[in-house]
């Protein structure tokens, strides 16, 4: 009897670790602290302290997660409405709300004064105002209000190459807010595909996404206006100067393969296409931040 | 049609070894005028001759390069004529492709007009080496669609491929217009160091008045680091190759002939640089180099099955 009864309080414990995880959007989180990453080698000259970039990883992911906390908490009466969310954890109730709420504010503590005392106090007053930005502005806020809510809250999603990059330079230097630019305008054709082909979903939960309100096609077209604005974005660090050839032929290619994607999904708006739209945007990202580190590493070594 | 476009790549291919061979016998020059020479169509010695002092008439060196601006318009003209006949008969990718190589073909034969007049500029030579890959790309691309009754995929792994491979032979064809090829004796060292130091003049290519480039004109230093650049770019071909490899292993055949031709061209290349660049080997350089080049473009249209799209990225910011 006992036997048993220990191993579910294993079990239960170890599952409340998993439900508390999952509110933490750990591979949303993961592919920021890529860009983190990029941003903070391409701070660098060559040479780094492990122990530091660590603490620049460590710091920003705590403020992304009790950023990504927040959002569960805000949004967990929409979320029951949706099909894509309804199991997370505090929608159903698993995680009670002021437990939550506990948890995302010792995530953002610990993150702050990671970032405070062991990074810089620029890197960690960026990293709680993009948090700010992501759980409380858009969330709270933008999310219900206007169909232009992802457009605008964005900007927070855009701000990890920069925190990387000023946790080694601290100062805010132009080609940083280029990358944060280019996510920026990155985000609309990507967020909006996946809302194509959610759109029931948005629509139950009565969240005002742009193909509820103005239509598939439109939504499509609009992608696919913003991926001609990323194919402009994105070569501006070469026209200044700060990346080179690699880079400008990676960032050609994935433009568009990305522009293709898009215009596909305006000419027939299915599930599919925007399912494969969506699918590649992760790609684009990753590859155009994979050649910003390639660029720079093999200029560093051959020239 | 599908024989006449065959025929059209093979035309091709023999104008581009044609056009190696006039290049690596120093013969791009052998009529200083276009698109006579010596002022007339036959090459001869002539009283007209005379008057360019700066080179000599040589019969073999005239008769090199008119045959290959003569094979070259025979090109032009049957790629006009494929194009009037597909455009009826097919729709989708071919139409435009052949459209597209009717303007290009004309381009190309304005660049190589420039390659004389501007007497084998540098960036004008790589243009029109690099204008010959794509014309047989564009025009073996027609003949395998027609063959295989597939609209080639535009984006996938096979042109990442391509793309790379064309940029190693931009790089070949710099090496080649700035006579850099027999700077680095040894490999895989060159001329005893195992790094050379790279920086932005070699791209550089100054206009000279009233001279040739003929043998180059940059230092030993920068020829090194341009010749260096091809090596480099061969790792990086090999690279690209694995990484195709990996995510398209099910198209064997393909791959195959990407690998067959992908190492006999990193061969030849090794021994052209060790044996001091013999014609033939050198000319078997640039051949292979368009076979690699077709058998990248071939992937554009192998079968494939449609992947079904695995559960998708869910859990993303929303």
């Amino acid at each position: 009897m006992e036997k048993v009864n220990h191993i579910s309080i294993g079990y239960r414990v170890g599952e409340t670790i998993k439900d508390y995880f999952s509110l933490t959007k750990f591979k949303v989180v993961a592919v920021m602290l890529f860009t983190v990453l990029v941003g903070y080698l391409l701070g660098t000259n060559g040479s780094f302290d492990v122990l530091h970039m660590l603490a620049t990883l460590a710091g920003v992911a705590g403020c992304a997660m009790s950023g990504a906390v927040l959002n569960h908490l805000v949004d967990r009466y929409r979320d029951t409405q949706m099909q894509r969310t309804k199991r997370r954890a505090v929608a159903t109730g698993k995680v009670s709300v002021e437990s939550a709420f506990l948890f995302s504010m010792a995530l953002l503590l610990t993150g702050f004064s990671l970032l405070y005392w062991q990074v810089n106090a620029l890197t960690a007053v960026l990293s709680v105002l993009s948090m700010f930005g992501y759980g409380v502005i858009y969330s709270l806020w933008l999310k219900p209000a206007t169909p232009q809510n992802i457009t605008i809250g964005g900007f927070a999603g855009a701000m990890p190459p920069l925190l990387g990059y000023t946790a080694v330079t601290n100062m805010v230097a132009p080609e940083a807010l280029l990358w944060v630019l280019i996510i920026f305008t990155w985000t609309p054709p990507h967020f909006w595909a996946l809302a194509i082909y959610k759109k029931e979903d948005y629509a139950k939960a009565e969240v005002p996404m742009l193909p509820v309100t103005h239509g598939v096609e439109f939504t499509a077209f609009q992608a696919w206006l913003y991926c001609l604005l990323l194919c402009l974005v994105s070569v501006l660090p070469v026209l200044i100067g700060s990346q080179g050839l690699i880079y400008l032929v990676v960032a050609t290619y994935i433009n568009a393969k990305f522009t293709w994607y898009t215009y596909r999904m305006w000419c027939k708006p299915s599930n599919q296409n925007a399912r494969r739209s969506f699918r590649y945007s992760i790609f684009y990202i990753m590859w155009l931040f994979g050649a910003l580190l390639l660029d720079h590493y093999v200029r560093l070594i051959a020239f | 049609m599908r024989r006449f476009a065959l025929f059209n790549v093979f035309l091709a291919l023999i104008v581009i070894t044609l056009g190696a061979l006039t290049r690596l016998m120093d013969a791009g020059l052998g009529c200083p005028d276009w698109p006579v020479c010596y002022g007339q169509l036959i090459p001869q010695n002539n009283l007209a001759a005379e008057e360019f002092v700066h080179w000599q008439f040589d019969s073999v060196k005239a008769w090199m390069e008119m045959g290959h601006r003569y094979i070259a318009s025979l090109l032009g003209l049957s790629i006009v004529i494929q194009a009037i006949l597909l455009w009826p008969r097919y729709l989708g990718a071919v139409r435009y492709l052949s459209l597209f190589l009717c303007g290009w073909v004309v381009l190309q034969g304005l660049f190589g007009m420039w390659t004389v007049t501007m007497r084998l500029w540098p960036p004008v030579v790589s243009a029109h080496l690099l204008g010959g890959a794509l014309t047989i790309g564009a025009q073996f691309l027609i003949w395998r669609v027609l063959t295989s009754n597939r609209e080639p995929k535009v984006f996938s792994v096979w042109s990442a491929f391509a793309l790379v491979v064309f940029f190693q032979m931009a790089l070949g064809a710099w090496t080649s217009s700035q006579y850099a090829g027999l700077v680095c004796p040894d490999f895989p060292t060159c001329q005893g160091r195992w790094w050379v130091e790279i920086d932005a003049n070699i791209l550089s290519a100054p206009i000279v008045q009233g001279d040739e480039y003929l043998g180059g004109l940059l230092s030993m230093r920068d020829k090194m680091a341009v010749q260096w650049l091809h090596r480099l770019g061969a790792i990086a071909v090999v690279l690209m190759f694995f990484y195709l490899a990996i995510r398209q292993s099910q198209q064997r055949r393909s791959l195959y002939f990407c690998l067959g031709f992908l190492s006999l061209q990193i061969l030849i290349g090794i021994l052209n640089a060790i044996w001091l660049l013999p014609l033939p080997l050198a000319l078997l350089h640039n051949t292979v180099a368009m076979l690699l080049w077709l058998s990248a473009i071939n992937g554009l249209t192998s079968h494939s099955q449609e992947v079904k799209d695995e559960k998708p990225f869910e859990e993303l910011l929303a």
